[in-house]
């Protein structure tokens, strides 16, 4: 296993993300704000899905982005780019959860209709109606919340971002098996806590 | 298939977790983002150093200008004999005596008593003279 993902070095070569980096490096901030714009979107999903709806995701998106333009020197080219910036987000939203969990939780903010702000915004699912999205974003919401943090990692890792073990056991330090055995762990109790809402039909 | 590349089996959960919903990004997230990184740029290394070496180069010039200006003073700490006090005197009186007819014309000069004291200057006289004792000075 590499450090940055364990890939072959044609799949990271030919990585758009890499590409970029390696022009960061040298102090390019017009390729910087190209990273930016290409990756902005993928961190903030995940830090949402990891976060849950109580989490400062631009907070943290921000603090993600700007350590990486701060240790773009310490960058070394060994796997996609996605891998690097997912660890550099983990450890920082891994810290925010901990830091949670010695304080009480905060109501969470709303917007004029009573609405929660974080939620207020979500991308359309195409195939479900405005108010079946808005419960089942709850839904899978709530049950990814129910799981210990490090499964929840893995199957976000895998299933919204679509890395493989080696590139999900990098970003969380752990070996590819313990990976997969936390994946199998997840989806059992997704399955349980999902499965009477999805058989209803709703 | 390799162990490292194992992708997801796709079933009702794959589906269910599907209808989760990204996270919209502000349209200014790039831009502020951007703002802080622009904003903390110069205090990066690399664009230290031209500062430094102008800092540098001014100093040089400072310190250049400053020896040349001090080439024609004299060295201070080297002594400079003119001969002996006796001998400074001398030759100080001398002058004023050859130069008594411009001297004159000054006010002061006019002084019989100022006059007589410059002739007895030049010619020693009075110098060593001692006072008479005044019939009123205590014994």
């Amino acid at each position: 296993m590499t450090e940055e993902g364990g890939e072959d070095a044609a799949g990271w070569q030919a990585d758009p993300g890499v590409a970029l980096m390696l022009r960061v490096q040298t102090g390019d901030t017009a390729a910087f704000e190209e990273l930016v714009r290409a990756y902005q979107g993928a961190a903030f999903g995940m830090l949402r899905r990891i976060l849950g709806p109580r989490g400062a995701v631009e907070d943290l998106a921000q603090e993600a982005f700007l350590r990486v333009w701060r240790g773009r020197d310490r960058f070394r080219p060994k796997g996609r780019f996605t891998t690097y910036l997912y660890r550099v987000t983990y450890n920082l939203a891994l810290n925010r959860i901990r830091d949670n969990a010695r304080k009480p939780l905060r109501p969470l903010p709303l917007d004029p209709e009573g609405r929660p702000l974080e939620a207020a915004s979500p991308e359309e699912h195409p195939g479900l109606e405005p108010a079946d999205q808005e419960i089942w974003a709850d839904r899978i919401g709530q049950a990814l919340q129910a799981i210990p943090e490090n499964q929840r990692a893995a199957l976000v890792f895998q299933h919204y971002d679509g890395l493989d073990l080696t590139e999900i056991a990098s970003i969380l330090e752990i070996s590819p098996q313990a990976v997969k055995s936390l994946l199998h762990r997840a989806r059992e109790r997704l399955r349980e806590l999902l499965s009477a809402a999805w058989n209803s039909g709703k | 298939m390799e162990f490292g590349k194992m992708t997801e089996i796709r079933d009702w959960l794959s589906d269910a977790l599907d209808r989760h919903p990204g996270e919209k990004v502000p349209d200014d997230f790039a831009i502020r983002l951007m703002s802080r990184i622009h904003a903390e740029t110069p205090r990066t290394g690399v664009h230290k150093w031209p500062l430094r070496m102008a800092i540098a180069a001014g100093a040089l010039v400072i310190l250049g200008l400053g020896y040349w200006l001090g080439m024609g003073t004299p060295n201070l700490r080297k002594p400079v004999l003119v001969g002996t006090p006796g001998d400074t005197a001398a030759l100080e009186v001398e002058e004023m005596w050859r130069n008594r007819d411009l001297l004159e014309s000054w006010e002061l000069l006019n002084d019989p008593d100022l006059q007589l004291g410059l002739a007895e200057a030049m010619t020693g006289a009075g110098i060593f003279e001692s006072v008479p004792a005044s019939p009123e000075a205590p014994r």
